[in-house]
């Protein structure tokens, strides 16, 4: 059953997560980590633009909050279309390279939306971010079905949201057209020869990925009530890398392990110990360097393969 | 527009631009000849500006300082090439950026660990400070040292390479890494020397540019995106592509805070977008049918 | 465009191709009948790669055409020749490593297909077509066996076997394969031998090889390819006589050509 993984992981955080604020946030990043997955271990491409399709999502919601005074449902549908917009439009510019250029292409843009947000401070609130969200409402077309006021039916929305991608991404991955994106991850030349045009391949693969990420800017919004100008920038997009690559790069679950992972961590150490982050640098070198497995297909493993190591020693 | 400002910028362009040359000669130098892409070269730069702030805080002078930090960062470059970069070389260059990436953030945080997160500076010796009129501007001492220290150092690396057998061995296996072994090269030990020269060179720069810009632990990622610019725009692998690229690049960055200040480092990220994505096969091929 | 002219498969016209100031091939001139096994040979650096290259669209001719059963395919980019019906194995092994056999073969069997490349919704065990002609492929080349393991796991003469597979896959007219035997031991080469004869006749085979003694075996026809220029063609053994060829070949003896063993 596919959905067993998620929704298993969506009632463990309501069951032991310390605060329903907690695990909205793990959802939110762990749907982001999702769409940064899908490049990354899915089809070989790193890119450092995750953190635009989120912040890009979050600004198109809480522009759409502010100004047209939307409910819910409809900020995020907005923040979705809007990540794949991006999406497409910046991944068809980086794919024109390849290796380490597409990688520095990726880059640049994301340090351009990042000035984007001090440069257009009218719209965006500059440091300040944006704000002034209307009362936040899940309905459509006037009508209110439920006030998005307390954590518990945020973390519902973030999870229903979550599980919904997750299973989506699931039937992809295991479509002909994530088998596709697998062959370009291992040899795009060949898969060239054999007759697939990868570039339009890895061109939706973007769509897709910034229709994820969007989403997950689009909760981020709600959630806060506000978007934070650090939403948009590199910090989020390496944020995002790192709890992918953290919760194993082979699996969509990984991207849920890693997200739980860094954010845990960020809650029980940051309080007290300023530099926790030296365990996730640790945390994280020791995840790749443990994936000896040569060629760009090893890239996988992390937390994932830790944890089904240990479901193997169980049984 | 205030045309001393503008000299004056234009001078500060040239060091920033020998400096940043002499930080991604080595990282290029490194990619084309052992194909392997190193994210972490910005910690080079970093390591070399705290060794020589042990340095002299135990009293030596910055000279001192000078001479030894390169080479004490060369020597740890050479164990960490040792003992585990080496094994990356085979990899795909994704998977050498995720982990030296990894490896860049790990050094980060240790030197936070050690040193405190706040930046620092070095101070100019005695003999470099003060001013000397240059035309209508009046120009440190010290920046005037730092260009003319870079610019021979430049000189003697381009005889290295051009002229020397190392340099030899160096250019042709970048060329055809396989042919150089069928030669007697001991390739292990080219590539051992040359990462320890790419990691000296960068810590010098950080010295240099210490006095100048103050250093912290998060300058390495700064550094980096910037050598990384310079050596995509340069052409990999390419000593005069990487000098011409490092000095447009800080031109670009030095007359930006002139009009633009916030924007310098994005009109370079900009540029480089727009350099790289003119190179892209698509456009050159329609270039040539044009 | 109606009707083809089947008389040539595949055909080189005048192909050129220089890199600056090197000239790979020059006023290159190929007939290629259907049906046929024609090999390629020629001393290393001949341009026998290039001259693939230009065949299966990796590169374009600096001048000079390239037609595909009548019709120019010079213009065509890669990925396009496939569904133009020309198919390519690789000298140095390029396979998808760390997915298993079996979805090698798939993959390379609907690489023309992009309808259902694209499909993103129906899990990848729907593509019976691409399943069942990998199913077909592997059991013609003999590596049923291991199509569960992942490419990575295949000895070296599996791995070439597997090239040619995926070659094989689309249902090419024109199979391109370069040096098949490349690398491989004495024990695996029959295997390649017998695949080559068996394809000889269904399939038209342009080959570049070094074994010498395979090529007389199984080609109908030999094109020798001296420093970017056709030295001379014809059937193995005028080949195996000529004079020039030998001298070719730095004058001694052509490998194996004597040997009735493989190399």
């Amino acid at each position: 059953m596919p959905l067993a993984a998620p929704v298993c992981a969506v009632a463990g955080l309501a069951i032991f997560a310390p605060s329903y604020s907690l695990a909205s946030t793990i959802v939110i990043y762990a749907i982001a980590a999702l769409g940064c997955n899908l490049l990354l271990g899915y089809t070989g491409l790193l890119s450092f633009g995750q953190g635009i399709l989120f912040g890009v999502g979050a600004f198109a919601a809480g522009l759409s909050f502010v100004h047209w005074d939307v409910q819910a449902p409809a900020g995020l549908l907005i923040a979705t279309v809007a990540g794949a917009v991006v999406a497409t439009v910046v991944g068809s510019l980086c794919i024109l390279r390849r290796d380490v250029h597409f990688v520095m292409l990726t880059f640049a843009f994301a340090s351009m939306f990042a000035y984007a947000v001090y440069l257009f401070k009218d719209v965006t609130g500059g440091e300040n971010g944006l704000r002034g969200f209307p009362a936040m409402t899940l309905g459509a077309f006037g009508s209110t079905w439920l006030e998005l006021d307390t954590g518990a039916v945020m973390f519902a929305v973030a999870s229903v949201t979550f599980v919904a991608a997750y299973w989506a991404l699931t039937r992809l991955t295991r479509s002909a057209f994530g088998a596709t994106l697998m062959a370009i991850r291992e040899n795009e030349d060949r898969a060239i020869a054999i007759g697939y045009p990868t570039m339009l391949f890895k061109l939706l693969a973007f769509t897709v990925s910034g229709l994820v990420s969007g989403v997950a800017g689009g909760l981020y919004a709600v959630f806060l009530g506000s978007v934070p100008d650090s939403a948009l920038q590199l910090e989020t997009s390496t944020m995002i890398l790192v709890m992918t690559i953290l919760g194993g790069t082979g699996s969509l679950f990984g991207s849920f392990l890693g997200s739980l992972a860094y954010l845990l961590l960020s809650h029980y150490l940051a309080p007290t110990w300023d530099r926790w982050q030296i365990l996730l640098a640790a945390a994280l070198l020791a995840v790749v360097l443990a994936l000896r497995g040569g060629l760009w297909g090893g890239l996988r493993g992390g937390l994932a393969a830790s944890v089904a190591l240990v479901r193997g020693w169980v049984r | 527009m205030d045309s001393t400002l503008l000299l004056s910028q234009a001078l500060n362009g040239l060091g920033n631009g020998l400096i940043y040359f002499l930080t991604a000669v080595g990282f290029t130098l490194v990619f084309g000849l052992m194909n392997f892409v190193n994210f972490a070269h910005g910690a080079f730069f970093v390591l070399g500006a705290y060794a020589a702030f042990e340095l002299t805080g135990r009293g030596w002078s910055l000279w001192v300082a000078l001479l030894v930090a390169p080479f004490i960062v060369a020597a740890i470059a050479a164990i960490a090439e040792r003992v585990l970069l080496r094994r990356m070389y085979r990899l795909a260059h994704t998977y050498q950026i995720v982990a030296t990436l990894a490896l860049a953030i790990t050094v980060q945080e240790i030197v936070t660990l050690v040193w405190g997160a706040n930046s620092f500076t070095l101070n100019a010796p005695e003999s470099l400070s003060g001013t000397v009129d240059v035309g209508p501007v009046t120009y440190p001492w010290y920046r005037i040292f730092v260009v003319v220290l870079a610019a021979a150092l430049t000189v003697l690396l381009w005889v290295l390479l051009e002229r020397t057998t190392f340099g030899a061995k160096l250019r042709a296996g970048s060329e055809r890494p396989d042919m150089i072994v069928c030669l007697g090269v001991n390739v292990f030990r080219l590539f051992s020397v040359t990462f320890a020269l790419a990691a000296g060179l960068a810590a010098l720069a950080g010295v240099l540019a210490t006095p100048m810009r103050g250093m912290a632990p998060v300058t390495g990622t700064e550094v980096l995106g910037l050598a990384v610019v310079v050596v995509v725009v340069g052409g990999i692998g390419s000593f005069g592509g990487t000098l011409v690229a490092a000095l447009a690049v800080a031109e670009v960055q030095s007359i930006a805070v002139v009009y633009a200040p916030a924007a310098g480092n994005v009109i370079v990220y900009v540029l480089m977008a727009l350099v790289l994505l003119a190179r892209s096969d698509v456009v050159m091929r329609r270039l040539s049918h044009a | 465009m109606t009707g083809t002219r089947d008389a040539t498969a595949l055909e080189m016209v005048g192909v050129t191709r220089r890199f600056g100031g090197f000239t790979a091939l020059e006023e290159v001139s190929l007939s290629i009948a259907p049906g046929t096994l024609h090999a390629i040979i020629g001393p290393n650096g001949a341009g026998k790669t290039t001259l693939f290259n230009i065949l299966t669209g990796r590169l374009r001719p600096t001048a000079g055409r390239v037609l595909v059963n009548g019709r120019p395919a010079h213009q065509s980019p890669e990925h396009r020749r496939v569904a133009m019906g020309v198919a390519r194995s690789f000298q140095v092994t390029s396979l998808f490593q760390d997915l298993t056999v079996r979805e090698n073969v798939r993959l390379a069997a609907s690489g023309r297909r992009l309808r259902r490349a694209l499909s993103m919704w129906r899990p990848v065990e729907h593509d019976h077509a691409g399943l069942a002609r990998a199913g077909e492929v592997l059991d013609q080349v003999g590596l049923d066996r291991v199509a569960e393991r992942r490419a990575a796991e295949l000895s070296h003469g599996q791995q070439r076997l597997l090239e040619v597979a995926m070659a094989l896959a689309p249902r090419p007219r024109i199979l391109l394969l370069d040096e098949p035997t490349s690398g491989m031991g004495v024990d695996d080469i029959p295997a390649m031998e017998s695949l080559l004869a068996r394809l000889a006749g269904t399939h038209t085979v342009v080959m570049i090889e070094h074994n010498m003694a395979l090529t007389m075996r199984v080609a109908d026809r030999i094109t020798v390819l001296v420093s970017g220029r056709v030295l001379t063609s014809g059937p193995p053994e005028q080949i195996q006589s000529d004079v020039e060829v030998r001298r070719a070949y730095l004058g001694g003896e052509l490998e194996g050509a004597s040997d009735a063993d493989a190399e």
